[in-house]
């Protein structure tokens, strides 16, 4: 229900441009739930908020059911909005410090046109639900008062009150201590047992493996490798990926790493593969030609000239 | 550190001034004649003739000017040749001061930097010191002091200053003269000549130096202090402390370079509008410079002169910052080149 | 709200700025009771309250001005009686009664504590009933006697030798003798001075005459004709204008200082509250627009703010403001709307620049993002969540413009280019310039007061501007 197509986003700062997300595709069908991981500056944050037109690609498209979001005005832009949710990496700079919780969480449902009765009545259940019990108690907290794993299950709760299709969560747990993630983690499955799809982004492809069906690999801007979340983590093709899941700490003394990438200060060229300078196997036609995305296995998708 | 010229910086930066004079031209045009001739139904000639001209009907003299400046061209021509004029600094006979206008500008011009420069000077020299003193004990009563009377200066009226001192040490205790024509006659009377000139200047223009100075050093002692209690904390400097080099010449030698730079480059800044500010000293002080010649005409209304006065500070300004643009990047690498 | 409030009632400067605030607005606004007055330079009658370039009434404390002396009024009382005649008190009147040849003194004392006044007079009503009546005054110290005037019928004013003034017989006679009209044609002791000092006799007659100690005023009656003769003497009065007064002396004419100045607080205050609106207003509309926004909008916005910055201020000040005096404009707008304009439409830049700063930095937040991820609209995001989150920086350039205001107002009506018409702080320290010279010393009560005030204002809305800033960054609020 939402799929996007060749997605280019490009940032100016100064007179130097940097491609942040190049030609990616993606799609998020009902209930689907679908984990985005890459090393930081890969460019998943910046194609998750494309997906939600909180960031204006250069070229392609976004469809929400058959709508370009991008296009999308007025009472569609609003529907879209109430539909398609976000939740962000750090709680403290998501939220409005000079707003009460219960104002917080209000927002949406203001503005998307709840009567004040209704609102009260949402707004404890979803506290409820983000374990943030009494409900009473934390809505009239500001968020000063407030740690960061409970400040991040309000910001969940902000984007749940409007029952929502599709949410980004955009790290959602990597600012909260490890101890509280997994109470995070499991607000996600009871949302995908619901029924709302989700794009889950991460750089730490373990945590993802345990709430996602899908996986994307993304590497400077372009997506590398997809498929089902067993296809990556069993039987990763790409280098990048192999390289990825290999950096996945396993508690055994006499684990060897497979796959590493080269240290380099190699540009990456501008016709060939992104990953030539560090990829281990490269060849010379990796130096000229992109590769195309190619079907190795039913549902199981990687750009490389590998296979 | 190899130093490369910024070229792009440059070039972009002497377009945007070069647009912004013939902005300035326009503009003056329009409050000069487009204003007075469109809004008021005047005939701009009214501002060539003399008030107390006598002699020819002041209508016949109106006339002749329109003739003689071109005033009964349409606008457009009129327009032109304002900004030709403006352009080559072709700035006419003024009628009022029976001199030609360029003559009377570059009189004035050179009067202003007898006190302005030397009181820039001093106050970075106020500005630097005081600053880095802050900076050494900053959060200590001295420092709270000293920043409290930094932050004094700003709102200090310049001219109530100067009238008191003008009252005080130059009329009640008679310890200097309190206008420059006194200061450059002899106690007999005869006109001042070689060494005698220059030190009658001086002894006259001390006072309004050192006052001008001590009004002007707080914003830049407040820069220095704020970029030198920063290098202060940072860690290259807690770096060299642990190294053991002296306290001493961690503050001097280093702390020092990175502090003073934001104060020296704002001092360029003050040098480009330092004429523009200088009507009150002059006029106190009865300086001739361009700051009163602005004033006076203002006073007597004669706009002829108000406008080619207002051109030439303008000209200044930007003449300077282009200046400044050049030798930034040479004093400052951390100058930006956007 | 609560928490604000009780953070900046525990800062001191904050607090001294607020008191020293309240104390200018309480001035400004009950000028009208601080001060009879409504306008000392244009209103003559509230010139000349005092003599000119008057000391403070409180200045006497210190030593030298310790004997100058204030405005007196008094009534002459309990006269000593002296002559040939016969008299009487009725307890309003003194009535005479002298036979020809027969003179009688009425010796009213004054004891005199101070310097010399500005000037002084000595008034009384006398009604002559008989044929012929001189009617001497003077005044008397210890064994000095200034004859000030004599009254003869002006038909008897040819027998004398010094000057005499007409006195109506049978009439009632109003007579002042004012030392500011006394002259070697009017006074007896004025036509005995040399030649110099008869000139300016009228300026010089309270030094020659007062010093501190006791005078007698002495109201002297001759019966000049060959008949009996009846006078009586009504409401004897001494008054002098003293040099001391009010609570902040006078100016140059005379006018009170202290009037000036409450009348200009309230002026300066005015015309910095509304300049600075427009200041505020521009500048948070550009910068608001420029910040959040951006793009070319911003470019443009950002490179218009870099002219005005760019062009000379004062002088583009005084250029516009000559044009529109000359061209006549003025006469339809207004010194004071075309003041404010002008400042006001000069002056937004540097407020401009700082919004727009703090509005891109709120802009990049994420919360603002999330606003707009539930669906908020860019007037809505502006208003529930930059606003809130730059209003610290708001009130604080509202107290930074306005001592720029004050300063640029104050510099312009100091230049007599701006407001002259009546009392601002500026052109009080101009008129304060421009009248005292050598000869008058140095008036520090009408020289410092408007200086004062305004550094005082200016630092106090500083002190109260930063510290806003500081209490409502969003740091403070979330405790880091």
């Amino acid at each position: 229900m939402i799929e996007a197509e060749k997605i280019s986003v490009e940032f100016k700062s100064g007179d130097r441009k940097i491609n942040a997300v190049k030609e990616a595709n993606i799609t998020i069908g009902d209930g689907e739930s679908i984990g985005l991981a890459g090393e930081s500056g890969s460019g998943k944050t910046t194609l998750g908020k494309s997906l939600l037109a909180l960031v204006k690609p250069k070229e392609g498209k976004v469809l929400w059911n058959g709508k370009n979001v991008f296009k999308i005005k007025g009472k569609d832009l609003k529907n879209f909005r109430r539909e398609n949710q976000i939740i962000y990496q750090d709680p403290f700079d998501s939220i409005d410090i000079r707003m009460r919780i219960y104002d917080v969480i209000s927002e949406g449902l203001t503005v998307q046109g709840f009567s004040k009765q209704e609102q009260r009545e949402i707004i404890y259940s979803a506290l409820k639900s983000v374990g943030l019990n009494p409900p009473e108690a934390y809505s009239n907290a500001f968020p000063t008062q407030l740690s960061g794993g409970q400040l991040q299950r309000v910001a969940i709760a902000r984007s749940i009150v409007l029952n929502p299709k599709f949410i980004v969560a955009d790290e959602p747990v990597s600012m909260l201590d490890v101890s509280i993630r997994s109470g995070i983690l499991q607000i996600f499955q009871d949302m995908k047992e619901k029924g709302t799809s989700s794009l889950i982004i991460s750089h730490d492809i373990s945590t993802l493996a345990y709430v996602v069906d899908k996986i994307y690999i993304m590497y400077l801007g372009h997506v590398v490798e997809y498929g089902t979340t067993q296809q990556i983590i069993e039987k990763p093709l790409h280098p990048y990926t192999q390289a990825l899941i290999s950096a996945i700490p396993i508690p055994e003394p006499n684990h060897e790493t497979e796959i590493k990438l080269v240290e380099t200060n190699e540009p990456v060229p501008p016709k060939g593969c992104p990953l030539y300078p560090r990829c281990p196997f490269r060849k010379n036609v990796c130096l000229d030609n992109e590769p195309k995305m190619t079907e190795v296995e039913p549902g199981h998708y990687v750009s490389c000239h590998l296979y | 550190m190899r130093f490369s010229v910024p070229w792009r910086y440059l070039v972009k930066r002497i377009i945007e001034r070069i647009i912004l004079l013939i902005v300035i031209i326009n503009f003056l045009f329009l409050i000069i004649y487009i204003i007075p001739i469109y809004v008021a139904h005047l005939n701009p000639a009214e501002f060539y003739v003399p008030l107390s001209y006598k002699g020819l009907s002041r209508s016949t003299e109106v006339e002749a000017i329109d003739r003689e400046f071109g005033l009964n061209q349409p606008i457009f021509v009129q327009y032109i040749d304002y900004v030709k004029n403006m352009l080559t600094f072709h700035f006419g006979y003024s009628l009022i001061y029976d001199e030609p206008v360029s003559k009377i500008i570059l009189q004035a011009l050179p009067v202003d930097l007898i006190i302005l420069v030397p009181s820039l000077i001093l106050s970075t020299v106020f500005a630097i010191g005081l600053g880095l003193f802050s900076a050494v004990r900053f959060g200590r009563l001295s420092d709270s002091i000293n920043t409290f009377f930094a932050i004094l200066t700003y709102f200090i009226p310049g001219f109530w200053v100067l009238i008191i001192f003008l009252q005080i040490f130059g009329f009640q205790l008679g310890l200097f003269p309190t206008n420059i024509a006194q200061a450059l006659i002899s106690p007999s009377g005869a006109p001042l000549h070689g060494w005698a000139y220059i030190a009658g200047l001086i002894k006259f223009s001390i006072a309004p130096i050192i006052i001008l100075a001590l009004l002007a050093y707080g914003v830049r002692m407040a820069l220095t202090r704020s970029y030198g209690v920063e290098s202060m904390g940072s860690s290259y400097v807690t770096y060299l402390r642990a190294k053991g080099i002296p306290e001493r010449s961690v503050v001097y030698k280093h702390v020092m370079r990175n502090a003073i730079i934001p104060a020296i480059t704002r001092t360029g800044i003050d040098f480009a509008f330092v004429i523009a500010g200088s009507v009150f000293v002059e006029d106190i002080f009865g300086f001739y410079g361009m700051g009163e010649l602005l004033y006076r005409s203002a006073l007597t209304f004669n706009v002829q002169i108000l406008g080619d006065a207002f051109y030439i500070l303008s000209l200044y300004v930007i003449v300077v910052l282009l200046v400044l643009d050049f030798i930034y990047p040479l004093i400052d690498p951390r100058v930006k080149y956007e | 709200m609560n928490r604000l409030v009780n953070q900046l009632l525990h800062r001191k400067a904050f607090l001294i700025s607020l008191v020293i605030l309240l104390f200018f607005i309480f001035i400004a606004s009950a000028a009208n009771y601080l001060t009879p007055y409504k306008d000392p330079y244009t209103i003559t009658s509230e010139q000349h309250l005092a003599a000119p370039y008057s000391i403070p009434i409180w200045a006497r404390i210190f030593p030298q001005y310790s004997k100058y002396p204030p405005n007196t009024n008094m009534d002459l009382k309990s006269p000593l009686i002296l002559g040939n005649g016969s008299e009487s008190f009725n307890g309003t009147a003194y009535t005479v009664e002298l036979k020809p040849s027969e003179y009688e003194n009425l010796s009213f004392p004054l004891s005199w504590n101070y310097q010399y006044p500005y000037s002084f007079s000595i008034s009384f009503i006398a009604i002559p009933h008989g044929q012929a009546a001189q009617i001497n005054v003077l005044l008397k110290q210890q064994n000095k006697t200034y004859f000030l005037e004599s009254f003869v019928p002006s038909a008897d004013q040819i027998l004398y030798t010094y000057p005499t003034c007409p006195l109506s017989m049978g009439k009632t006679n109003s007579i002042t003798i004012s030392s500011e009209s006394l002259s070697s044609s009017n006074s007896p002791y004025v036509s005995t001075l040399p030649g110099n000092e008869r000139y300016i006799a009228s300026a010089i007659l309270p030094q020659l005459i007062f010093k501190p100690g006791k005078y007698s005023v002495i109201i002297s009656i001759e019966n000049i004709g060959t008949s009996p003769l009846k006078v009586y003497i009504y409401q004897p009065k001494f008054s002098a204008v003293g040099r001391a007064y009010g609570i902040l002396g006078t100016d140059n004419n005379g006018a009170s200082v202290f009037a000036e100045f409450v009348l200009g607080a309230r002026f300066d205050l005015e015309i910095a509250a509304i300049a600075t609106l427009i200041i505020v207003g521009i500048g948070l509309i550009f910068g608001l627009v420029a910040g959040y926004v951006g793009g070319k909008v911003d470019l443009f916005l950002n490179a218009l703010t870099d002219f005005f910055l760019t062009i000379p201020g004062l002088p583009l000040l005084i250029t516009l403001e000559t044009i529109f005096v000359v061209s006549g404009l003025i006469l339809k707008i207004g010194i004071v709307p075309l003041l404010i304009a002008i400042i006001g439409g000069l002056s937004w830049m540097g407020t401009m620049k700082i919004i727009r700063s703090v509005t891109l930095s709120v802009r990049s937040r994420t919360f603002v993002e999330a606003s707009k991820a539930l669906g908020s609209g860019p007037f809505r995001i502006i208003r529930k969540h930059v606003l809130p989150n730059i209003l610290g920086v708001v009130f604080a350039q509202i107290a930074y413009d306005v001592p720029v205001v004050i300063l640029t107002e104050s510099g312009l009506d100091f230049l007599g280019l701006g407001i002259t018409k009546f009392p601002t702080w500026g052109n009080m320290l101009g008129y304060a310039s421009a009248y005292t010279s050598p000869a008058n010393g140095f008036v520090w009560w009408w020289v410092l007061p408007p200086g004062f005030a305004i550094i005082f204002l200016s630092v106090a809305l500083y002190f109260i501007g930063s510290t806003l800033q500081d209490v409502l960054s969003p740091y403070k609020v979330r405790g880091e």
